[in-house]
């Protein structure tokens, strides 16, 4: 598994979670208490051996670059390889911010060129799952693959497959028909954003496809590679939770209540690591009431916290009540609040009585700091 | 020095100090955590406490828990009731167990309706099903120790205590109870 490095696309400018994203990219989202979507790829990747992994930004990425630093929490502070923040370039071939993944990887072609590794995992960074890739590489390898998709079988047609790249898998594992972000889409098997292909292949198709004006790796790319090239799927079959609405953001964290989602994602000897913030336990008071919740470290819990996720350093003051909701780093919920499916993002302040309700499949969203 | 009659000076330290060297001490400045306001305050971004951090997710609060002025930190799963205790990282406590006044370190496991009450439980030790620990109408003179006074009783970490055993009050386990063990 050595003889791989990774890549992170971490933007992808058509998606946006309105006011979540709007001083972040989507892999700098907080999820699940202490993490941020990026710990996911960035963990999968060093539990599969990688030692290599360059990270694709395009806009607004300082808060995912002040998180990974210098990759210290994965192991990836290393002499030789490991981690590389790889934004735009503002002059030059690319001509600065990007319009698409191509623009992006074409700046990322220095760092291909300097590597050494026979094989790329090219990933987004709003996948939640916890895998590693020896066996979709093995598979990539007996099939003598030139791209091989990672994807799963959602079984039921949702909304979400209307924003993903669908694929058609014959029975040898070979795709044989795509589509993104189709409006009927065909089967219900979902990509899950990662692709493993030779790295020399991947410099040779991105200075193609740039040399003929594209901009997409998937619509320029991938499309007219399942018919021209040895396109192969692996299925993964562990819990996956995309992020790319911020419904689909709500959801994927409240599905970490469920103790077999739970025990997927964290329970595996692969953990997930994050930056480790040295925070105190957290502190229950003689009133708290708790169920059903995750909670980080750093908190003080006075209140009532019904199903939902809270972050650390937040505090939540006497008579609060809590339910389905998320609530970010550092923020304090006064006393008395009421607070019922509600996204309330870092540092924001609610005074004393407040109430915000939002609907279960539409919760309302707090903008970071604001003061309520 | 005085007898030479050299500069010797004194300070005058006002803040929390304990000297900790005994099991009683240990769980005496443990519970100064938990006193509110706490008498050792270590929620305090601008002096932290630096530790060695295991990355565990979140701790769970299961829907039926109660949790009443405790110490809660990452990777716990807590299932049970816990009372004026503190959980180190990784602990499970399980559905119908109760924990008051105890120090529970990482990786221990509660399980289904045991009972700890003034305990210091240690790293990865297993009390089985119904299990008492600090039970104050069981003789557990087996396991007296002049280590343990003051009503606590300790569980040595790795310690497995078999379901439905009783240790009583000023206890200090450091093998394994039950059939077939020991």
């Amino acid at each position: 598994m050595k003889d791989m490095m990774g890549i992170v696309m971490a933007d992808n400018s058509e998606l946006t979670l309105n006011e979540l994203t709007e001083l972040r990219s989507i892999p700098a989202l907080p999820f699940g208490g202490r993490y941020r979507l990026i710990d996911f790829i960035l963990s999968n990747m060093v539990n599969s051996g990688i030692i290599n992994v360059g990270i694709a930004t395009n806009i607004n990425y300082s808060s995912l670059m002040d998180h990974v630093g210098s990759g210290a929490p994965w192991d990836l502070n290393r002499k030789i390889y490991g981690l590389f923040m790889l934004p735009p370039y503002v002059r030059g071939g690319a001509g600065g911010i990007s319009t698409g993944s191509i623009d992006q990887l074409y700046g990322v072609l220095t760092f291909l060129r300097r590597s050494r590794q026979q094989y790329v995992v090219l990933a987004s960074g709003r996948t939640v799952c916890n895998m590693t890739f020896d066996e979709a590489l093995k598979l990539h390898i007996e099939k003598d693959a030139d791209i091989t998709v990672v994807y799963r079988d959602v079984k039921e047609k949702n909304d979400q497959l209307s924003r993903s790249n669908v694929y058609e898998v014959d029975e040898n594992g070979r795709v044989n028909g795509m589509e993104t972000s189709p409006r009927y889409p065909k089967t219900t098997l979902q990509g899950m954003g990662m692709f493993i292909i030779e790295r020399i292949k991947l410099i040779e198709l991105i200075e193609d496809a740039y040399a003929r004006g594209s901009h997409d790796f998937v619509r320029d790319i991938l499309m007219t590679a399942v018919n021209s090239h040895k396109v192969y799927g692996y299925e993964y079959k562990g819990f996956v939770g995309i992020v790319d609405s911020i419904r689909s953001y709500y959801e994927t964290n409240m599905k970490m209540l469920e103790s077999d989602v739970r025990r997927d994602i964290f329970g595996s000897e692969n953990r997930i690591y994050t930056k480790v913030k040295d925070q105190v336990p957290t502190q229950y008071g003689k009133t708290a009431e708790v169920s059903d919740s995750l909670i980080a470290d750093g908190c003080i819990i006075e209140g009532t916290v019904e199903n939902s996720i809270i972050f650390r350093g937040v505090h939540i003051a006497k008579g609060a009540v809590i339910k389905n909701s998320i609530v970010m780093q550092n923020s304090v919920i006064e006393e008395n609040c009421d607070i019922e499916n509600v996204i309330i993002d870092k540092e924001c302040t609610l005074r004393q009585s407040k109430r915000l309700v939002g609907q279960p499949n539409y919760p309302v969203i707090l903008p970071k700091r604001t003061l309520l | 020095m005085l007898g030479n009659g050299e500069n010797m000076c004194a300070y005058a330290f006002d803040g929390y100090w304990k000297d900790v060297g005994t099991v009683q001490s240990l769980w005496e400045a443990n519970m100064d955590i938990l006193q509110e306001p706490p008498a050792f305050e270590l929620n305090d971004s601008d002096w932290k406490i630096y530790s060695r951090n295991p990355v565990k997710p979140p701790h769970y609060i299961a829907k039926g828990a109660k949790i009443n002025n405790c110490c809660v930190t990452e990777g716990c799963n807590v299932y049970g009731d816990i009372k004026h205790s503190i959980l180190f990282e990784g602990v499970t406590v399980e559905k119908g167990a109760v924990v008051e006044d105890s120090i529970v370190f990482p990786g221990a496991v509660i399980k289904e309706n045991a009972v700890i009450k003034k305990a210091v439980i240690g790293e990865e030790a297993v009390i089985g099903k119904g299990a008492i620990i600090g039970d104050e109408n069981t003789d557990s003179s087996q396991y007296a120790s002049p280590y343990c006074t003051g009503g606590i009783s300790l569980i040595g970490g790795g310690i497995i205590i078999a379901d439905g055993e009783k240790i009583g009050i000023n206890s200090m386990v450091a093998s394994e109870t039950g059939k077939g063990e020991n």
